[in-house]
């Protein structure tokens, strides 16, 4: 059984590079293009991992995350921040709200890959 | 009636008093400290003259009695100006009576103050034995001539009255609430005793008051009582109505109710509403009882048929109502007269006596606070045993409004002094001094001796010296006056002329000039007034401090030296020098306690004072003018100075903030680069790592990456752009330019996004369009800017885009709207500022960068433009206006 990832992100780029790239690693590929979609995969699918922009037309990743890690049925959900949000603050704050990991924007592939494998190890 | 019963009533009533006296001593709430107490006490004027007499003196000369009132009401519409100044300078110099008012006045002058103690005195004394007749009249009225001697019994339930709430606190200067409190209610019981009695004696007694005319009209043809009386003319209407304006001011009582014990000065307006009313009030029914008691044969003594209408009609609580009424207008004048007297007496005739009599060494070292006390407790037991024995001995035939008149003529002695010194800087202390000992020598001449000698007289069986009633009998036949009207012209007349006189005569002393400023110009001392402004010398603060603490005791001084001390925002060490304001300060403190004059004894003992010569006060005046002005200057100085440092970091705030906006738009060009960044590494590193990767893939991955790279260099170019036009290092290139033809290649340029998205063009131009003077490529990337925006934003099915051109006043105009989703009201008024879309929130707004409008707006401001944007019609719609091209140009 493959692996659930909920990819989120508004920039068609990033989540056409992500995909790609999880497909060819035997993931099963969610998409969300803004955060209201997000909040109704993660019911609908319950994704072991969420990969998580969090600058947002409507609801930021900051939100998602916080309901995400409410959320019994979500207890298992890795939350995993992609931002170009790259100050100590905005980071400190992916974390306080309970995330597993945040990277700034860029990232390498190689290196998320490898952190998703052994987050979902 | 037995006479037990009735002294059992005055004195229920006395200690009715006490209750009210003792219950508000010590609260200070809007119950006791309001204008309206303040009004009722003074009608403290209203004594058993009013209420007793007011009628006698009808039912014989007429409506002549309300001369005495018409004096004071005539003096209501300058209160304001005239009481306020009395009530500003008491307050600010703590004066506690009217000798202190004038001798402070005159160089605080010893000798002064005992001049208008011993005045008062002379005039009050037997005013206060006329109250004392009024009561026992009043009681040997109802009941008969009795056993007891309820006089005596109510005079010392007085003297104890006094000296309980009269004589309470060493400042003399302190309000005694529980006294006025007192006062204001026996005001209210008097006035209401008053109105019942009249109502009772005309509407009960004779069926009402048309009846009670028509009676007295068919009885009387010739009726006098609503004429002037046969000895009243013209000339004593006005010496009556004179002397009584004056008297509300300067009679001990009135002096002390209305500046002494005035609380705020807020009340005299009070005042000046009310106690006309209230004089009208209780003046309405006393020609109404006055006929009542001309119908009525064997009414008695003129003088009370307040009572005795009521006591003949059998009408007993009527009757102990109007006893009442009048014991309550009688003690109200004995217990204010009193108290104010004693103060007089103690701090005029024995304190400086005792001051003076003592040793250095003895005076520094006794504790005055209750030797003062003391002294005015023994001048109270004496001021009401001398109108007793006054009362005893000299009352007898007079009427009530004679004795009183007599008082008013007596105090009206010091209005030259009193009034000209509060509003004429020129009199010194020699001619107050002199104007007020002639004024009130005649005045004993004329109106006091003959009444002496004539009891004199009957007490010793022949007329020792005739001389001075036949003298002032031939004076004032003379004059062709009455006597009283004779004795008032030639004593107030001498009286003033040698005050006027003496007032050029002489020249004022360094100290009297001193205090003639403070007097005269009070508004301009009291706000700052903090020193009597002459004054110099050198004293140690441990002197004074100890001194104080002889008249205060050592806990009050301590919390005066620290409200100074808080004040004037200094702290006091025990050896230092006290500095002449600290001097001043406790002068001011000690003038509450024992006067001015003994202020200023008592202050010299510790201080070594410098002689003061009139140009050293004049000089000192010149410089507190001086100081002031420069005062002036500074608060204006230190105004500006707040002005500039507000500016400044108002600057310094906008600087702040410009740096931060600097800092932030660094940020936000990072981060915007990061995402393109992103997607290029992201994708790049997948088409490495994937060399089995399909083609078509392959293709569509290294065209994104392109397509990223584009972005960002556009987005670098827009920076540097953003750049050149804020630090104005962009240069224009401005030529006469054709608006019209420019947007509509602009508009087909984009035709082709436009058709895809199936967006509904319309575009209208004034065919008159004027041209314009601006860089065409500039103007060029507005109108592609705008448009785009416009094309990204509009409505995604049904999209609508408008553009509309045409010249308005100057300049001309461009809007460019489109129907897409609206843009909040919070969000037009930030929409031009670079990066707003994304700063400060985590939201992202759809798609661009948010410099586009910044650069737009520079652009545009560079060519003195105007760009806005508005929602119209559910549109947005941004529009640009650029001048018009000139000619010349």
């Amino acid at each position: 059984m493959f692996k659930k990832v909920l990819i989120v992100d508004d920039e068609p780029n990033i989540v056409m590079s992500l995909e790609f790239l999880l497909r060819k690693n035997k993931f099963n590929v969610f998409i969300a293009r803004n955060g209201t979609e997000a909040l109704d995969l993660l019911e609908k699918e319950m994704p072991d991992l969420i990969l998580l922009d969090i600058m947002m037309p409507d609801v930021d990743g900051y939100e998602i995350c916080r309901q995400v890690k409410q959320k019994p049925s979500l207890v298992n959900t890795k939350v995993v921040f992609l931002s170009a949000k790259s100050k100590t603050s905005d980071i400190e704050k992916g974390y306080e709200l309970g995330a597993d990991l945040y990277l700034t924007k860029p990232f390498s592939t190689r290196n998320l890959i490898k952190e998703i494998n052994r987050l979902l190890e | 009636m037995s006479e037990l019963g009735l002294l059992l009533i005055s004195v229920l009533y006395l200690l009715g008093l006490f209750l009210i006296a003792f219950y508000s001593e010590n609260r200070l709430n809007r119950l006791t400290n309001n204008g309206w107490v303040y009004a009722l006490s003074l009608m403290v004027y209203c004594t058993a003259w009013t209420f007793y007499g007011s009628v006698g003196k009808a039912s014989t000369d007429g409506i002549s009695f309300l001369s005495i009132y018409i004096g004071p009401l005539l003096t209501v519409p300058f209160w304001w100006i005239v009481l306020r100044k009395i009530v500003r300078v008491t307050k600010t110099m703590r004066i506690s009576s009217i000798a202190d008012f004038i001798s402070l006045r005159y160089g605080k002058h010893n000798g002064l103050g005992s001049i208008v103690a011993i005045a008062c005195l002379l005039a009050i004394i037997p005013y206060i034995s006329l109250q004392l007749k009024a009561i026992s009249n009043s009681i040997t009225l109802i009941q008969g001539e009795g056993n007891f001697n309820s006089s005596l019994i109510i005079a010392i339930i007085l003297v104890l009255f006094a000296v309980l709430f009269g004589a309470r606190n060493v400042d003399a200067n302190q309000r005694k609430n529980g006294l006025i409190n007192a006062i204001a209610f026996e005001s209210i019981i008097k006035l209401v005793a008053f109105v019942f009695v009249g109502v009772v004696v005309v509407y009960v007694l004779n069926s009402g008051i048309t009846n009670l005319y028509a009676k007295a009209g068919v009885a009387f043809s010739d009726l006098s009582i609503f004429s002037f009386g046969d000895e009243m003319d013209y000339s004593d209407w006005f010496f009556t109505t004179l002397i009584s304006a004056f008297a509300f001011f300067l009679l001990p009582r009135q002096f002390q109710v209305a500046s002494v014990e005035a609380s705020d000065e807020k009340h005299i307006l009070t005042a000046m509403r009310i106690v006309p009313v209230y004089l009208l009030v209780i003046n309405i029914f006393v020609i109404p009882i006055a006929l009542a008691g001309y119908l009525l044969e064997n009414s008695g003594d003129p003088d009370f048929l307040v009572l005795s209408l009521p006591l003949i009609g059998q009408f007993k609580l009527v009757t102990i109502l109007a006893y009442i009424g009048g014991f309550s207008a009688a003690t109200s004048m004995i217990l204010v007269s009193t108290t104010a007297l004693s103060t007089m007496l103690s701090n005029y005739v024995f304190l400086p006596f005792l001051l003076r009599s003592r040793k250095e060494d003895a005076v520094q070292k006794t504790n005055y606070q209750s030797t003062l006390l003391l002294w005015r407790r023994i001048s109270i037991v004496i001021i009401i045993t001398l109108s007793f024995l006054y009362f005893k001995f000299f009352t007898g035939i007079e009427s009530l409004v004679s004795i009183g008149l007599v008082s008013f003529a007596g105090v009206a002695q010091l209005a030259p002094a009193f009034f000209g010194g509060l509003f004429w800087k020129k009199p010194n202390q020699k001619a107050a001094s002199r104007s007020i000992v002639v004024g009130l020598s005649i005045w004993f001449i004329m109106l006091v001796l003959p009444n002496l000698l004539g009891h004199l007289e009957i007490v010793i069986g022949s007329a020792p010296v005739d001389l001075a009633e036949s003298t002032s009998e031939y004076i004032s036949k003379q004059i062709g006056l009455s006597h009283l009207s004779s004795a008032i012209l030639l004593s107030l007349g001498s009286n003033f002329g040698v005050f006027t006189w003496q007032s050029f005569a002489h020249k004022q002393n360094a100290k009297e000039l001193n205090q003639a400023e403070l007097f005269v110009d009070i508004y301009n001392y009291s706000e700052s007034f903090d020193s009597s402004v002459a004054w110099r010398g050198k004293a140690f603060f441990l002197d004074i401090k100890s001194l104080l603490a002889q008249f205060l005791g050592n806990e009050r001084t301590e919390r005066a030296l620290e409200r100074y001390a808080k004040r004037n925002g200094i702290s006091f060490e025990n050896d230092s020098e006290a500095d002449s304001k600290l001097v001043s300060y406790a002068e001011r403190v000690l003038t509450g306690i024992i006067g001015p004059a003994s202020a200023r004894i008592m202050i010299s003992r510790v201080v070594q004072e410098e002689e003061i010569r009139i140009s050293d006060v004049l000089d000192m005046l010149q410089e507190s003018q001086e100081v002031i002005a420069l005062n002036k200057e500074l608060r204006s100085k230190s105004r500006q100075l707040e002005k500039a440092t507000k500016s400044l970091k108002a600057a310094n705030e906008k600087l702040q903030e410009y740096s931060d906006l600097k800092n932030e738009f660094l940020y936000t060009v990072t981060h915007e680069l990061r995402t393109p960044i992103t997607s290029i590494r992201a994708m790049a590193e997948i088409v490495q790592d994937m060399p089995d990767m399909e083609a078509h893939e392959k293709e569509e991955f290294i065209s994104q990456i392109i397509n990223e790279s584009e972005r960002m260099t556009k987005l670098i170019g827009n920076v540097l752009d953003l750049e050149k036009f804020e630090s104005g290092s962009q240069l224009l290139e401005k030529n006469e330019l054709d608006l019209k033809s420019l947007v509509n290649e602009e508009a087909m340029a984009l035709k082709p996004l436009i058709g895809e998205k199936n967006i509904v063009l319309s575009v209208e131009i004034n065919s008159a369009l004027a041209s314009v003077y601006a860089d065409v490529e500039r103007i060029r990337q507005v109108l592609n800017n705008l448009i785009s925006n416009a094309i990204k934003y509009c409505d995604q099915k049904n999209g609508k885009i408008s553009i509309t051109a045409y010249n308005k006043d100057d300049s001309v105009k461009v809007n460019i709207s489109n129907n897409g989703p609206g843009i909040a009201q919070e969000d037009l008024k930030n929409i031009f500022d670079k990066f707003y879309q994304i700063k400060n929130q985590t939201k992202r707004k759809p798609q661009g960068h948010g410099l586009g409008l910044a650069i737009c707006k520079n652009i545009i401001e560079m060519h003195k433009g105007k760009i806005s944007v508005e929602m119209l019609n559910d549109n947005v719609r941004f529009s640009f206006s650029l001048p018009r091209y000139i000619k010349s140009e």
